[in-house]
C-alpha cells in the first residue's frame, strides 16, 4: 500500500472512480448503496458503480487510510437491515483535495492552450 | 436484507456468482454486495429495467473479479502450493528417473519380463490409472500455479512460482498418457512447458491491466 498511498497523498495515485467516491464521502458518512447513488448523481449518469467495483474501490481505500468504516445503522428510507457506513477521514480529505487540485491544473493547461475554444471551432467547423 | 429479497432467483443467483471472488474478499464484503445487490432489485422497474441490471452486474463481475483476484495474496495457499509441489516432484524423480535406471541393471530376462507384464497385464492397467491420476493432478497443480504466479504482488515471488510451474506443466506433459513425452525428448518437453507459460501469462496480465483500466475509470 505505501508506494501508492503516498503517490495517492500528492493526488497522482487515486483513480477517478476512488476520487469520486472521496468525494461523496466529504459531506456525510454513507453506506454502499449511497455512495453508488451519490457517485452517479456527481458523475451524471456517467459513473453507475457495480457491486464489484465499488467494494474493490472501498477495500483500497480502506487499506490506504482514506476512508474508515463507522458504525453501521439501519437505513429507514431502504430496508430494516444494518448497513455498513463509511466516514472519510483526514488523510482522505487530504488525497481528494490534492487530486481535485492536480485536476485543476488540467483545466487551467487545457484552458490555456485554448484546448476548449479549438475543440469549439473544430466542432462548427466540421458543421 | 427483506425476506423476500433474499429469497428471490436473482438474489440467489448472485449469491452463487460471488463466490468468484476471492474467498477473504467474499467473507469481508460478500454480505454487503448481496444487499447492495438486492437494493438495486428494488429500485428497478419492469422486464426491461431488470434485463438491465443484470447486464450491468455481468459488466461489473467481468470487470471486478479480475482485479479482486490479482490484488489478493494467499501465503496460507502458497504453503500448502509447495508442499504439493515437492511430494509431486519426488514422485516424479522416482518415476521418471530412479525407475528406469534400476530396471536397465537388472538382467535382460527379468526387465523383458517387467516390460511384459507392464504393457499388458494387470500391473499395466494400474499403471495406466496411476498415470491418468498423476496426470490430473499435475495439469490442476500446474494451473493453480499459474493462477499463484501472476498473483503475487512480489515480482520474485511471482517469478519463482512462474519457474516451478513451469516445472509442474512440464511434468504435467510428462505424466500425462495422453500427452505422453518420451524419456528421450525431455528438452522438446522443457522448452514446451516453457514457452506456454510466458504466453498464458501475457494473456492474463493483459486481461487484468485492461480490467484494472476499466474499474478505474468507469465503474
Amino acid at each position: 500500500m505505501a508506494k501508492r498511498a503516498m503517490k495517492a497523498h500528492q493526488g497522482a495515485g487515486i483513480t477517478p472512480v476512488e476520487f469520486h467516491i472521496l468525494l461523496a464521502l466529504v459531506d456525510s458518512d454513507r453506506h454502499g448503496y449511497g455512495i453508488m447513488q451519490q457517485v452517479a448523481g456527481d458523475s451524471g449518469d456517467a459513473i453507475q458503480l457495480g457491486p464489484g467495483t465499488l467494494y474493490g474501490a472501498l477495500a483500497r481505500l480502506l487499506e490506504y487510510g482514506f476512508i474508515r468504516e463507522v458504525e453501521s445503522g439501519v437505513d429507514p428510507a431502504l430496508d430494516d437491515s444494518r448497513r455498513r457506513y463509511y466516514r472519510l477521514t483526514a488523510a482522505g480529505r487530504t488525497a481528494a483535495g490534492a487530486e481535485a487540485q492536480r485536476l485543476a491544473g488540467v483545466v487551467k493547461l487545457a484552458r490555456s492552450r485554448q484546448l476548449t475554444l479549438r475543440a469549439q471551432e473544430v466542432a462548427a467547423h466540421d458543421l | 436484507m427483506t425476506s423476500r429479497a433474499r429469497g428471490s432467483f436473482g438474489a440467489r443467483l448472485y449469491a452463487l456468482l460471488l463466490y468468484l471472488y476471492p474467498s477473504r474478499f467474499r467473507r469481508e464484503y460478500g454480505e454487503a454486495m448481496q444487499q447492495l445487490f438486492n437494493d438495486q432489485r428494488r429500485a428497478v422497474r419492469g422486464a426491461g429495467g431488470y434485463a438491465m441490471l443484470w447486464l450491468k452486474t455481468l459488466r461489473d463481475l467481468v470487470l471486478s473479479v479480475p482485479a479482486a483476484h490479482s490484488n489478493a495474496t494467499s501465503s496460507k495457499g502458497a504453503v500448502v502450493l509447495w508442499i504439493v509441489v515437492a511430494v509431486l516432484a519426488v514422485v516424479f524423480v522416482v518415476n521418471g528417473v530412479v525407475l528406469p535406471s534400476y530396471l536397465s541393471r537388472v538382467p535382460s530376462d527379468a526387465a523383458a519380463a517387467v516390460a511384459a507384464t507392464s504393457a499388458d497385464g494387470p500391473t499395466g492397467e494400474f499403471r495406466t490409472v496411476a498415470q491418468v491420476a498423476a496426470g490430473l493432478v499435475s495439469t490442476l497443480l500446474a494451473f493453480g500455479a499459474f493462477l499463484f504466479a501472476v498473483r503475487q504482488r512480489r515480482v520474485a515471488n511471482g517469478m519463482a512460482a512462474f519457474v516451478v510451474g513451469a516445472a509442474l506443466t512440464f511434468m504435467a506433459l510428462a505424466m500425462n498418457p495422453w500427452l505422453w513425452l518420451p524419456l528421450d525428448r525431455y528438452p522438446a518437453g522443457i522448452m514446451w512447458a516453457l514457452g506456454v507459460w510466458p504466453l498464458a501469462a501475457v494473456a492474463y496480465v493483459a486481461a487484468t491491466i485492461a480490467s484494472r483500466r476499466q474499474v478505474g475509470g468507469v465503474g
